[in-house]
């Protein structure tokens, strides 16, 4: 068998007249696209881990964080977030306003939030106000409503079912301190990662694609998102943005309408910090992952397609931001998906098994190479639970199957989206506020 | 009617027959009967002089009202003349139906008669901080000369006055009974006050229990213990809730040892073994006013009093002691003493009525009456005991028909009158060398009852 695949490797080899020759075949992607890109991060990520030998243990200002927590039918569960805000190490005032969305329907997240209520208020600068909005009207309204209602110079939105590192703040406020900085992307982790194999390898995921990804692209100023779930605002800065636009994927559209402005403010920073830590769960099997997938892939296609195509101008977000949301974005999660699962589909109609076989060996070796390489830098550079994280590698192996299964789902939830405009049934806002929206 | 008194600095031209005196002293020179005082707006600058003098006074019971409304609840408020001569004739109308001796009136039923001469008079406790109690009844201390009113209570115990409203309620020192405490919270274990409230954290990876202050370093937290980075309260510490800890002892405790301590002793009480002391508005019963209507308290024994054979219980000693030193002379002249203890008077006119119970006592006492020969005596004393003295009677007949009597006053439908026989007969209790009237009635006091 062994014998036989070895056989394969080396006529695919010498079918071609060198191995250069061999090697060309698949430079344009990678010469061109994929490995620049990839080096972008990996230097960014070393200018992260140099300012961050620098950073202090105290921000220098410590202005009013308001933190809004958005809350729906969590019940019980949304005790630890609000311990986990109301008990940060931040010594300056913290104002936590628990948005209750339908809070008829959910009298129990509403009445566990009222309990909370006295006990967190006689703790030194914290202060805890429930505000239920007895209708259901999405995540969207819940924000912008938070918005409205906080005090605080920094605004967070934050999930009603992620808890929080206790210098969160101490070290989201930090990044404040730079004046060109309007806001900063939280690091989510995955808290129920030892529940399952899917969840491990999602949390693989969440370390090298998002964290890794997203510190190396926030030393170029150039962070594609501001997870929703866990997004840092200058409050005057969200009130020039006029707040949340409805519709799915707002966290991605608050983000793109950021970028709008770089042109014109070109001093303005969005920052990723891999030390502000958010803990959310995930599906807990594949086929919740990748249900959940095609509706935040069906979500970014709606985004970036049907709202934002005319907005990715130069002019409007500035040349280098300009190219990246071609490449980064447009080229790698919407036209790679579906570049990859045509291949697939061409490769297993025309090419005899073993050849592909041995093709698929030859492709795996050389992403698990650049992956392995990728996760020790993202150990030793911005890991801050190395210990923690270091036990993955054991599942390392499976993350480029993982990834290559992730982007044939992704070209599925684009072609659904496409077909059935599946962001109108996003459970993000109910049905009768999607339709109401514009696009 | 008797004339008012008015204190007014010049006459006053009025259809009403008054007197006026500029000061006290004019007044109190002046020997005139008369029916209530009047205080002018000219005068109300020595008012509160005034009332103070006539609620000392013998006149202390006397309707007193004013022209100007004065805020001090010695007077009975601001009327016209004409408003404040309706008063006092309704209240001189109310007096003449008693039949006291005011001169002689106990404290009880002082605070009755004040009370009954004033309608729909309310006794209302005043917020006094410096007072001992914190709260005064304004009259209480002119009518008993004491600072001490929980006697008034016992009032309601009696059903002679009511509670209308409660106004307070004071914790009280078990020592003193003085009513200016405060709080220490102190170390259970040590009972040092050196403790503070901390914020206590549990590491989970060791156990380690400490307050946050020695898990702080730099921004974050750090188990002194196992060294362990703590970032995620519920996964890598928790708060056990915010404990105090004893910088004594090093002692970490939920809940601090609380004491009341006492301004006035300086004893120490726990808070929940406090004495507890209930401000009330107080209000004359319908059986207050009957008991003053009814002339005096032992009006249910008024057969026994009308009796020939009733004597003061001071005589009743005198004759009993006599009879003592006769009997130890000599042996033959036998005498026998009968005590009727009532025990549960107050219950049972609580009950019935003061009516309906002198109808009983009447008949109680009539059978009573006809069984005692002329030689025999009866006295009472404050306590609702009636006793009898029988010269050369022996026991055995006039206990059985006392009995008797007794068994017959069986009431339908109520509580039953509980009345205890004790008997003292010279042939069955040998009398000492140095028995008198006080040891032979303090034993009979403390003997069983005879059934």
């Amino acid at each position: 068998m062994i014998n036989a695949l070895l056989e394969t490797l080396f006529d695919i080899l010498q079918s071609h007249s060198t191995f250069a020759d061999f090697l060309l075949l698949f430079t344009p992607f990678i010469l061109l696209l994929e490995l620049p890109l990839l080096f972008m991060v990996i230097l960014g990520m070393f200018i992260w881990a140099k300012k961050e030998q620098k950073r202090v243990a105290f921000p220098k200002n410590m202005p009013k964080v308001t933190c809004t927590l958005l809350c729906y039918s969590e019940g019980e569960n949304i005790i630890e977030p609000i311990y986990s805000l109301a008990h940060q190490l931040y010594p300056g005032e913290i104002e936590i306003l628990v948005v209750i969305d339908g809070a008829l329907a959910n009298k129990k997240t509403h009445n566990v939030a009222l309990h909370l209520k006295n006990e967190i208020n006689a703790l030194q600068n914290r202060e805890l106000k429930v505000i239920p909005k007895y209708k259901r009207g999405g995540r969207v309204s819940s924000m912008n409503l938070g918005m409205q209602l906080a005090s605080g110079e920094i605004f967070m939105a934050l999930d009603g079912d992620t808890t929080f590192d206790n210098d969160m703040v101490i070290k989201a406020v930090q990044n404040f301190d730079n004046p060109d900085v309007v806001a900063v992307a939280g690091n989510l982790r995955v808290k129920n990662a030892k529940e399952s194999l899917a969840t491990r390898l999602q949390a693989i995921e969440y370390m090298l694609s998002i964290t890794a990804g997203r510190t190396g692209l926030s030393s170029f100023n150039m962070v594609n998102n501001i997870s929703g779930a866990f997004g840092i605002f200058r409050i005057e800065i969200l009130k020039l943005l006029m707040g949340w636009d409805s519709g799915t994927a707002e966290d991605f559209d608050i983000t793109m309408r950021l970028k709008e402005h770089f042109a014109m403010y070109p001093n303005w920073r969005i920052v990723f910090d891999p030390h502000v830590i958010g803990h959310t769960e995930v599906p807990s099997t594949l086929l919740g992952f990748f249900q959940q997938r095609i509706r935040w892939e069906g979500d970014l296609f709606y985004i970036l397609i049907r709202k934002y195509i005319n907005n990715i101008r130069p002019s409007l977000l500035g040349g280098l931001n300009y190219l990246f949301t071609l490449v980064g974005v447009y080229f790698f999660q919407i036209i790679m998906p579906f570049v990859i699962t045509l291949y697939t589909i061409l490769m297993l109609i025309f090419v005899p098994f073993n050849y592909l076989l041995g093709l698929s060996i030859i492709v795996y070796a050389f992403y698990f190479m650049m992956l392995l390489i990728f996760y020790i830098l993202y150990i030793f550079l911005i890991s801050e639970r190395p210990k923690e994280d270091l036990e993955y590698v054991l599942y390392l192996p499976l993350f480029p199957i993982f990834t290559y299964t992730a982007r044939i789902n992704a070209a599925l939830a684009l072609l659904h989206s496409i077909i059935n405009k599946s962001h109108l049934d996003s459970n993000m806002a109910p049905w009768w506020v999607l339709k109401k929206g514009n696009y | 009617m008797k004339q008012i008194a008015v204190f007014s600095d010049s006459s006053i031209d009025t259809e009403y027959d008054i007197v006026t005196f500029k000061s006290w002293e004019e007044f109190s020179n002046n020997k005139t009967t008369i029916a209530g005082f009047y205080i002018s707006a000219s005068c109300s600058d020595i008012a509160d002089e005034l009332i103070k003098e006539i609620r000392s006074s013998e006149f202390w019971y006397y309707l007193v009202y004013t022209e100007d409304l004065i805020q001090n609840r010695l007077f009975d408020g601001e009327k016209s003349l004409k408003d404040a001569f309706k008063s006092f004739k309704f209240s001189q109308e109310l007096l003449s139906k008693l039949k006291l001796n005011i001169k002689a009136l106990k404290r009880e039923e002082k605070l009755l008669l004040y009370l009954y001469l004033r309608e729909d008079y309310e006794l209302i406790p005043e917020f006094h901080p410096k007072t001992k109690k914190l709260y005064k009844y304004p009259i209480l201390e002119f009518i008993s000369q004491t600072s001490n009113d929980s006697w008034v209570y016992e009032l309601t115990a009696k059903s002679l006055l009511t509670f209308s409203k409660i106004v307070d309620r004071v914790r009280l020192c078990n020592q003193c009974q003085s009513a200016h405490l405060y709080f220490i919270d102190l170390c259970p274990q040590c009972k040092s006050i050196n403790i503070k409230e901390s914020k206590i954290l549990h590491c989970f990876s060791c156990g380690y229990v400490d307050e946050e202050k020695q898990f702080q370093k730099d921004a974050g937290l750090v188990c002194p213990k196992c060294l362990t980075q703590l970032k995620l309260i519920g996964v890598d510490y928790d708060l056990p809730a915010s404990e105090y800890k004893c910088y004594d002892c090093s002692y970490i405790f939920k809940e601090p040892y609380v004491v009341a301590r006492c301004m006035d002793c300086s004893a120490e009480n726990e808070p929940d073994k406090l004495n507890i002391e209930e401000f009330h508005k107080l209000k004359l019963s319908l059986q207050g006013q009957e008991y003053l209507l009814l002339d005096q308290k032992n009006v249910i024994f008024s057969m026994f009093a009308e009796s020939l054979k009733h004597i003061k219980i001071d005589e009743f000693k005198l004759f009993l002691n006599w009879m003592t030193s006769v009997f130890k002379r000599d042996s033959t002249f036998h005498f026998l003493v009968v005590l009727l203890e009532f025990d549960n008077m107050h219950k049972f006119i609580n009950y019935y009525g003061f009516t309906k119970t002198n109808e009983i006592m009447e008949e109680l006492s009539r059978r009573i009456l006809e069984l005692l020969r002329e030689t025999d005596m009866l006295s009472m004393d404050d306590e609702h005991r009636l006793w009898i003295l029988l010269p050369t009677t022996s026991k055995k007949g006039i206990e059985e028909r006392l009995l008797n009597i007794l068994h017959e006053l069986k009431i339908e439908n109520g509580p039953q009158l509980s009345v205890k026989l004790k008997t003292f007969y010279t042939i069955k209790n040998p009398l000492k060398e140095k028995s008198n009237a006080k040891t032979i009635m303090n034993d009979l006091l403390q003997s069983e009852e005879n059934k």
